[in-house]
């Protein structure tokens, strides 16, 4: 894919994320599962919150539950 | 103002030799490199040949004439077409995609090198004060790089401080600040073109390197006399060069030549070049003929270590051994090289606690990420890098789709991890690996709005917004005074007096310049690289070599064989002042106030 000013990559052009819709050899299309995406959904949540909640209330929220040592 | 103007001339007459020297070797190169990129690589390759020949004719000689000559010879490949014209259509080429993708980076970029304009200032505590400009400025003094005897520090290899004493010569300490914000925009475009490499579109990738542009853990320190942007810069363009598919053998000896600058700048830059070649050797396994990948990593191997070797050479000639100050190991290799060894355990010592983060144990190494994201003070990165790395970083290795390209980069990217880890765990040191974590998140992003058109892309814009807002705040909150500073000489002046160290003491030995030769300072915590004149010291304050007078006594007794001319005696040094003028005649009081004394040597009969 030519991108203006730019060249392309070929060795990297099958490995674009728009390949995702792109089909496998056999023709079926290839989708991630809904499991692996779902648990990507809560992931970013997750810590999307936990760094909310350390930034807004401080390091005895959820955030902390994992470090032990406080800043120095 | 002047000084400012002139500081924006030199920091120009720099970057234009450097793309002089890197569209040399550029303008044959045919790849696919993105413009950016381009003109990112050109910069770092003209800037670190720039650096390495400062610092080798430096050996020998420095003054500006000197220096004139190195900027003149970078110029050369100007007057011939190939490279000009090369340089003038990409800079061409690339000023009208910053002006259709990249205003926001741009204003960003042009606030930070605002900023950066300000003199440095600080105590011994700030490492630009206690090294990386206290080297430049007594080289130019001496007229050679030589390690300065007070401050062991300054044998690191220094192929940064040889661009900062280059550009000091010509304009003031204003330079090197304004050599780190170009560093780091090198920096953002090569965050950028990863991106690219590992298969975002345009879009993201443009989103996240403005995001880790807008990170203060990596952008605070770009601004002052810091090496690790420019580490951090060439760093990335390794991985851009040696990682990403090769379309082009001389990237080879590019790549070669980038890890070397990385040597030359900071020793961690012998195990990334180690980790890199196992990298590449790994990976182009059943790949190609055993021949063709015994040559092609020998040629990195052997470029990076002779551009890098030559500090290393230095110190094993003056010192005995290549790594100074030493780690105790070498020094049992060494044995008889020049550096105490409880000074050496010391440092050790002292390096193992400052970077022991929450702990090096298995446990502690798992949970990494989540605490480098969400407690990055405790690594010495205030302000952190913001939720996107730890969110869409993880997305965009293990979901998105694989490519040999991506592969690599995180066989690396974990490499420089665990060494990061268990060294020591400072975040200015690993922010080109946070830089791939942002490449990686472009691509997070990419793929969760691809599956999830509607709560993927709320999710990624939640994760953008929260870091970008956060981290331009906590930015704006530490560059906007240093932008006040930049515009009012007045503010600086009276700044200036708050944050440095014995100030005015300082100050009567600047206005006093024509009969002060050589001082003698008393006490450790006045920082050198405000002494304007020449000085000595008694004692050390790193563990450095030995000095011949190791206490004041013997110094005070030692003036006049010394040249010294006037004696700098903090209130805290413990040195009475009617003790030794009653003690040494020659010693009559010049200048006092309440933080320090100047005491006046008179001339031998």
């Amino acid at each position: 894919m030519d991108r203006e000013g730019e060249t392309s990559r070929p060795e990297e052009a099958s490995f674009r994320l728009a390949s995702l819709n792109e089909r496998s050899p056999q023709g079926a299309k290839r989708t991630p599962s809904r499991l692996l995406v779902w648990c990507a959904l809560a992931w970013v949540t997750i810590v999307c919150l936990a760094w909310l909640a350390e930034r807004v209330l401080g390091s005895r929220t959820m955030a902390s539950l994992f470090s032990r040592r406080q800043a120095p | 103002m002047m000084d400012r103007l002139f500081a924006i001339l030199a920091w120009s007459a720099f970057v234009l030799a450097a793309l002089s020297v890197g569209a040399a070797l550029l303008y044959r190169s045919d790849d696919d490199l993105t413009i950016g990129e381009r003109m990112a690589i050109a910069f770092l390759l003209g800037s670190g040949i720039l650096g390495t020949a400062i610092f080798l004719v430096g050996l020998v000689r420095l003054n500006r004439a000197v220096l004139l000559a190195c900027g003149i010879a970078a110029m050369i490949p100007m007057l011939f077409a190939g490279p000009r014209k090369w340089l003038l259509l990409t800079t061409a080429a690339a000023t009208r995609r910053v002006l259709r993708h990249g205003i926001p980076h741009v204003l960003v970029t042009l606030l930070l090198f605002v900023s950066a304009l300000p003199r440095p200032t600080g105590d011994l505590g700030n490492d630009a004060i206690s090294y990386h400009l206290l080297g430049p400025v007594v080289w130019l003094r001496h007229g050679r790089i030589a390690p300065v005897p007070d401050a062991s520090l300054t044998a690191f290899p220094s192929l940064q401080e040889s661009i900062f004493a280059g550009g000091i010569a010509f304009s003031s300490d204003r330079f090197p600040g304004l050599v780190g914000v170009s560093m780091i925009g090198a920096f953002v475009v090569l965050v950028h073109g990863l991106a690219l490499v590992l298969g975002g579109r345009t879009r993201w990738p443009a989103l996240m390197s403005l995001l880790a542009l807008l990170s203060p853990a990596i952008t605070s320190h770009a601004a002052s006399a810091f090496v690790d942007a420019a580490y951090a810069a060439y760093a990335l363009a390794v991985a851009r060069l040696l990682l990403a598919p090769l379309t082009d053998r001389r990237r080879l000896a590019f790549g070669g030549l980038l890890l070397g600058f990385c040597i030359a700048t900071k020793y961690t830059g012998l195990s990334l070049t180690a980790l890199t070649v196992l990298v590449m050797m790994s990976s182009q396994l059943n790949r190609t003929s055993w021949r063709y990948r015994a040559a092609s990593l020998a040629t990195v191997a052997a470029i990076a270590l002779v551009v890098g070797c030559p500090a290393y050479l230095r110190n094993l000639f003056v010192f005995g051994l290549p790594i100074y100050p030493p780690p105790p190991l070498l020094l049992k290799l060494f044995p008889h090289a020049s550096f105490p060894y409880e000074a050496a355990v010391q440092l050790q010592a002292y390096i193992r606690e400052r970077g022991h983060g929450f702990g090096r144990g298995g446990l502690d190494l798992l949970l990494l990420p989540w605490r480098y994201t969400l407690h990055t003070s405790n690594f010495h990165g205030a302000g952190g890098v913001g939720v996107v790395p730890l969110a869409l970083g993880p997305i965009g290795a293990l979901a998105a789709p694989a490519n040999p390209a991506k592969r690599r980069l995180l066989v690396w990217s974990g490499l420089l991890l665990l060494a990061w880890f268990y060294t020591q765990q400072e975040s200015r040191f690993i922010i080109h690996v946070i830089g791939v974590g942002f490449s990686f998140a472009a691509l997070g992003s990419e793929w969760l709005v691809s599956v999830a058109p509607r709560l993927g892309r709320t999710l990624v814009a939640v994760a953008a917004v929260l870091s970008g807002s956060y981290g331009g705040a906590v930015l704006a909150k530490d560059r906007v005074p240093e932008i006040w500073l930049a515009l009012s000489p007045r503010a600086e002046a009276f700044e200036r007096e708050r944050r440095v160290p014995y100030f005015r003491a300082l100050a009567w030995l600047e206005t006093h310049r024509r009969s002060v030769r050589k001082v003698l300072v008393l006490g450790d915590d006045v920082p050198s690289y405000y002494l304007v004149p020449d000085y000595v010291r008694v004692r050390i304050h790193d563990g450095g070599p030995l000095f011949r007078h190791r206490d004041v006594g013997t110094a005070l007794a030692a003036v006049w064989s010394m040249g010294v001319t006037h004696v700098l005696v903090p209130e805290h040094s413990g040195c009475s002042l009617s003790r030794a003028t009653e003690r040494f005649p020659a010693l009559r009081l010049a200048y006092r106030d309440d933080s320090a004394s100047i005491l006046q040597v008179v001339p031998p009969p």
